[in-house]
């Protein structure tokens, strides 16, 4: 399981800057989830009363029993404050039970909460947001950030109420009992109080170098299990090893020093637990030989002052909880903060399907500040098309494609589908209209059907099934669910059907040729109004090349296409060719004519596509 | 003692006890708390300072079995699955290991110890009221089976829910494609709420646990003051007995009360020692064998391939059959497309991937035989995208070697052709790199890779594909260098440029994992094939940059 310090060294510099408004704010905001909980929150608060009342009874039933009973040896009503003290003990359990449950339960809730909002925020965010940020750094997030925080939910705020409830309670009980000697116990708080202040400020510095050291090492360990094949490959395990022991060791080190002030602390209350019973003895026992006091009251005293030091012990230990609960919530919130720039404007959705007609108006566009990958394109696709882009690698054909699914936004010109400025259309509703099959095929690890169907609703098992059938899926997998077409099987030979065969993670137990149907499939049974597909430009072997491309043009039959191409079929099959190189579209036309200009595309070809024609007749 | 010299006063007004006394006995319960406050500091100092000891040799252990396994395991383990186990299940052992003990410990002596005493007051009592003791003996047991079936079912929820936000991460371009954000973000709840349900059934067994175990000696209080009452009535014990009695039987209630933290925290602790020892128990596929032989101290560099086959572990087939000689002293090189089997056999050469059918032999020993410490500190490897770390320029150039000098590492640097930039660099060798050394720009770091596998002074040099963030030119200074001492140790080159393969004694050409061509780069021309493809379609490609 994910825990606190999974990866700690990302932030041991930035914590030390924390500072206790900065705390302050982010309590806020935290506290904030507890809301949608708040009558459960009263609920709590409820039996916490109760169990606080229950455990208070027990040492003034004592009291009562002694001064009533034993002292005087009354024997008759010292069962009935028996079962008192038993019916207390029962409301304790009980109060107890539910607080804890419940104090828990929203602890978890919080966190599903917050683990939700968290996932769902990511899903708004854009795409270039994800280009910067490594997966590995948003899972920390999602998952072991929040985890952190459950310690402060389900123990560490309620627990603190709790805990002041309670000492609370046991203050107002000795108080009304004897003042004096309340007074006189209480005489210890000061020194308590004064203890934990230096506590703090020693423990707070050891458990920051302590912290720093962690950081370190897990960054070296980080780092190293990334590079242990350079690691290997210079026969440096020894070494490295070495290095590592050193981190190790200073680790240790601020551990053992650590140590001193952890261990003291505890001893301190409880020597200071036991000042109290002697003041408690040493006071109240001339009390009592003056007959000023009473046996039990003196036996209940020191009861109280017993379970009196509990709840501060608790408390100190909170501190810990705190600080690794803001330093993960300052992370969550960073995230949060996060704005999405691609967004849908507040529009109305056009209700029908749309044409397919696309057009880009002069279009720069720049992964980052000035740098143009795409310099002033134009050009326009009418409904049906088939449009094939072709270029040398890093000409800026995929930024075409990426921007016309609006997963970035350009920086100066218009593009435009039937018509209208994508920025001005809904966004789902864009994207719906769309299929786009990347030349990095990626599958969920479910089964083939659900890759195909992607879990939408609107996707009825028929379609997969008829869409799997269409790409040639079928050759490979048995789609239809019905039992009577299995018939045309040998039943040696049946084929494993697509709702049983699980993909394994990035498509694993599948052939690249296989994993290009399942994303044509996928295509298909999103019932596009446009195209975009950017082929995949490994081999497969002739076989699965025929599917492929028959496949690719049952995917193209009536509807707009825009491919980047790789295949010389696509592109002879092509309505038109852009050529784009260095971010420029240089040349435009049918393969023929294109060939006969004896420019960029001529050499294009050349270099690309004509191969394909001498495998093919090998 | 304290409260029979009270009750004797109380009872018997006339004889009053001195105040003295009564300071006497203060004095002695806080004079016997500080003893205690002592041991007991010192007592946790030691059982922490042994958790931590055993803490950083159980990391250290850890590390260095990571350091053993293969390229292979790491294609199929993830970073941050094992930075968790470095780290937050290595906590929760700790854990068990300072906290659980200290108070398992204290439980111990405070129980033994109390018992004792109050075996010595009143057996028949202390048996009373010990009664529901053996109960919660029997419900612990329960409690921690059950809890540790709960808590490995929450760590497979926690598994399942990582792996989903991890592929909705990974494959953020087809969610926003097929928009299946609301769709995503509504099967996400469901395993968010599945994982919640399991901690659910944990908390509900915990929280009612934990008040059993304040309950039931709570009960045992109530029977001792209704028998201890009537005993003290009877005359049979005194009332300072009594009193007395009580606080021990309280001073037992704490460790139960404790016990249901120390279940947990040890069920939770015995989860994560599995999960550390499912790493610690993998065999490192590739290490030195029986058969290994230790009197080599070096290797020359004559490398000789005999029927090689390598699969991955899917079974797709990657190297079919190759034979192939090395001499030492020349350069190959071998060309290819991608997906061809070129990085495979020259990553089978330092053991990077483990031989499964044929030979690889250096110097006509099989590389099995060889140490693999000899034989990978005599091979300089510059990988596709070379691997630097955040350190300064001149440790990453210096990481294969134990000492250097500035100099060498500036020659190093030379014949890389990367002297000049570090020079322009404001603090030159001392230039401090970013994480994965991306601070710095992919030509650079190729050449500060070639510098690092250069200074190694290793008799075999394998690029793979080292050149491709270079430009020609820069490439051919270095290749003119280098030619110069690697003049009698062996140089593998891997590449897609025919500038930088024509000149090697022997140029190679790989196929579907098979060897298509071999031979000069004339010879590999007049034979028309492959080779000659490759090459017209570069001329192609330089005269198409022109445009």
């Amino acid at each position: 399981m994910f825990g606190m310090g999974s990866d700690l060294h990302e932030y041991s510099d930035e914590e030390q800057e924390l500072g206790k408004v900065y705390d302050r704010v982010l309590m806020k905001r935290l506290l904030a989830y507890l809301k949608p909980y708040w009558f459960q929150l009263v609920l709590i608060a409820f039996f916490m009363i109760g169990n606080t009342l229950s455990r208070l009874a027990g040492p003034f039933l004592m009291q009562i029993a002694i001064d009533k009973h034993i002292m005087p040896g009354v024997l008759e009503g010292l069962g009935t404050i028996a079962i008192f003290l038993v019916l207390g003990l029962v409301s304790e359990f009980v109060f107890s039970y539910f607080e804890e449950y419940r104090m828990q339960v929203i602890g978890q809730h919080v966190m599903r909460d917050l683990r939700q909002t968290l996932f769902s925020h990511l899903q708004r965010l854009d795409v270039q947001y994800f280009d910067k940020n490594p997966v590995g750094r948003l899972m920390t997030r999602v998952m072991g950030d929040v985890q952190v925080l459950n310690e402060l939910f389900s123990s560490g705020v309620i627990t603190i109420f709790a805990n002041l409830l309670n000492i609370i309670g046991i203050m107002v009980a000795m108080l009304l009992y004897n003042w004096k000697l309340a007074v006189a116990t209480f005489t210890v708080i000061p020194i308590i109080f004064a203890l934990t202040l230096v506590y703090q400020i020693y423990s707070r510095r050891a458990f920051r170098e302590q912290r720093k050291q962690l950081a370190r090492i897990n960054a070296f360990l980080q780092e190293n299990i990334v590079g242990m094949n350079t690691m290997q490959l210079f026969a440096q395990e020894q070494r490295t090893h070495l290095r590592f022991n050193q981190r190790n060791r200073k680790y240790l080190d601020a551990n053992l020093r650590s140590i001193f002030y952890f261990s003291i602390f505890h001893p301190l209350i409880e020597v200071m637990a036991s000042l109290a019973t002697a003041v408690i003895i040493w006071y109240g026992g001339g009390q009592v030989v003056q007959g000023l006091l009473t046996f039990g009251v003196l036996v209940a005293f020191i009861r109280y002052a017993e379970r009196f030091f509990w709840p501060i012990r608790e408390l100190s230990e909170k501190y810990t909880v705190f600080q690794n609960a803001m330093a993960s919530s300052e992370r969550i919130f960073q995230l949060l903060d996060t704005q999405p720039t691609i967004v849908s404007r507040p529009c109305e959705e056009q209700g029908q399907p749309l044409k397919g007609e696309i057009e880009f108006q002069n279009v720069w566009f720049a992964y980052n500040d000035e740098d143009y990958v795409l310099r002033n394109v134009s050009f326009t696709v009418k409904p049906g098309e088939k449009v094939a882009i072709v270029g040398h690698t890093g000409a800026g054909k995929t930024s075409i494609i990426n921007l016309l699914c609006r997963f970035y936004e350009i920086n100066k010109g218009k593009i435009l589908i039937d018509g209208v400025d994508i920025r001005d259309m809904n966004l789902e509703e864009l994207r719906s209209a769309i299929s786009i099959v990347q030349q990095n095929i990626f599958l969920f690890s479910d089964s083939i059907a659900r890759n195909i169907s992607l879990g939408k609703q609107s996707v009825s098992s028929e379609q997969v099934t008829r869409a799997a059938k269409n790409v040639h899926l079928d050759r490979f997998f048995q789609s239809a669910p019905d039992k009577t077409s299995q018939q045309d099987f040998d039943v040696e030979d049946r084929l494993p059907d697509i709702h049983s065969t699980y993909i394994k993670e990035d498509g694993g137990g599948l052939s690249v040729g296989q994993k290009q149907l399942v994303a044509f499939a996928r295509a298909l049974a999103a019932a596009p109004s446009i195209l975009i597909l950017d082929e995949a430009t490994s081999s497969v072997d002739t076989d699965t090349e025929i599917l492929i491309e028959d496949a690719l043009s049952r995917l193209m039959e009536n509807r707009t296409s825009v491919v980047i191409a790789h295949r010389l079929s696509t592109i002879q099959n092509a309505d038109k060719i852009i050529v784009i190189h260095r971010g420029e579209i240089r040349e435009i036309g049918t393969h023929t004519e294109l060939l006969k200009q004896n420019g960029i595309y001529y050499r294009l070809y050349q270099l690309q596509y004509k191969g394909q024609e001498t495998a093919r007749i090998r | 003692m304290v409260f029979d010299e009270l009750e004797r006063a109380y009872r018997e007004p006339d004889q009053t006890v001195s105040p003295g006394r009564i300071i006497f006995f203060s004095s002695l319960i806080l004079g016997v708390a500080i003893l205690a406050g002592i041991l007991r500091f010192v007592q946790r100092r030691t059982i922490q300072g042994v958790a931590r000891r055993i803490e950083y040799h159980l990391r250290a252990d850890f590390f260095l079995h990571l350091q053993k396994l293969s390229a292979a395991y790491y294609h199929t383990v993830r970073t941050g699955d094992l930075m968790a186990r470095a780290t937050s299940d290595l906590n929760a052992i700790r854990m068990v290991l300072s906290s659980a003990v200290i108070y398992t410990a204290d439980a111990t002596v405070f129980f033994g110890f109390a018992l004792i005493i109050m075996l010595r007051i009143d057996a028949s009592l202390t048996l009373v009221a010990l009664f529901p003791y053996p109960i919660l003996a029997v419900l612990i047991r329960q409690l921690g089976k059950r809890l540790h079936i709960h808590y490995e079912g929450i760590q497979e929820a926690f598994s399942t829910l990582n792996t989903k936000v991890q592929e909705n991460l990974s494959g953020v371009r087809v969610v926003k494609a097929y928009t299946l954000e609301s769709s995503e973000i509504s099967h996400f709840r469901e395993l968010n709420d599945e994982f919640v349900a399991r901690n659910h059934r944990q908390i509900r067994l915990m929280t009612f646990f934990f008040p059993l175990f304040r309950f039931l000696p709570g009960i045992g209080g109530v029977v001792l003051l209704w028998m201890g009452g009537l005993h003290v009535i009877e005359g049979k014990i005194t009332f300072g007995d009594f009193v007395a009695f009580n606080a021990y039987l309280m001073m037992l209630v704490r460790p139960m009360i404790i016990l249901g933290f120390i279940v947990n925290t040890f069920e939770r602790g015995a989860a994560s020692m599995d999960r550390i020892n499912v790493i610690l128990n993998e065999k490192p596929e590739i290490c030195d064998g029986e058969n290994v032989n230790y009197h080599i101290k070096t290797i020359e560099g004559d490398i000789e391939f005999k029927n090689l086959n390598f699969a991955y572990p899917d079974g797709q087939p990657v190297l079919k059959e190759i034979s192939l000689k090395i001499e030492r002293g020349s350069t190959v090189a071998i060309v290819g497309g991608t997906g061809s089997g070129k990085s495979t056999l020259v990553n089978l050469i330092p053991r990077i991937r483990q031989v499964e059918r044929g030979m690889v032999s250096i110097d006509g020993v099989d590389i099995q035989d060889i140490p693999l410490k000899v034989l990978r500190s005599h091979i300089g490897f510059v990988e596709q995208e070379p691997f630097l770390f955040s350190d300064y320029l001149r440790n990453n150039i210096a990481y294969g070697v134990e000492t250097s000098n500035s100099e060498e590492i500036k020659e190093a640097a030379h014949t890389a052709d990367l002297l000049t930039q570090i020079e322009a660099f404001p603090d030159g060798l001392n230039t401090r790199l970013g994480e994965r050394g991306m601070t710095i720009s992919g030509g650079q770091r190729q050449r500060s890779a070639l510098a690092r596998a250069i200074l190694v002074k290793p008799k075999v040099l394998i690029l793979d594909d080292a050149f491709a963030n270079v430009d020609t030119q820069t490439e051919d200074t270095i290749l003119n260098r280098l030619k110069n001492i690697m003049e009698d140790r062996t140089t593998i080159l891997i590449s897609h440029r025919i500038s930088t393969v024509k000149a090697a004694d022997k140029i190679v050409v790989l196929n579907d994992g098979c060897i298509a061509e071999s031979g000069t780069h004339e010879e590999l021309l007049e034979r028309n094939g492959i080779y000659t493809d490759i090459y017209e379609k570069q001329l192609l490609q330089e005269e198409l940059a022109e445009f």
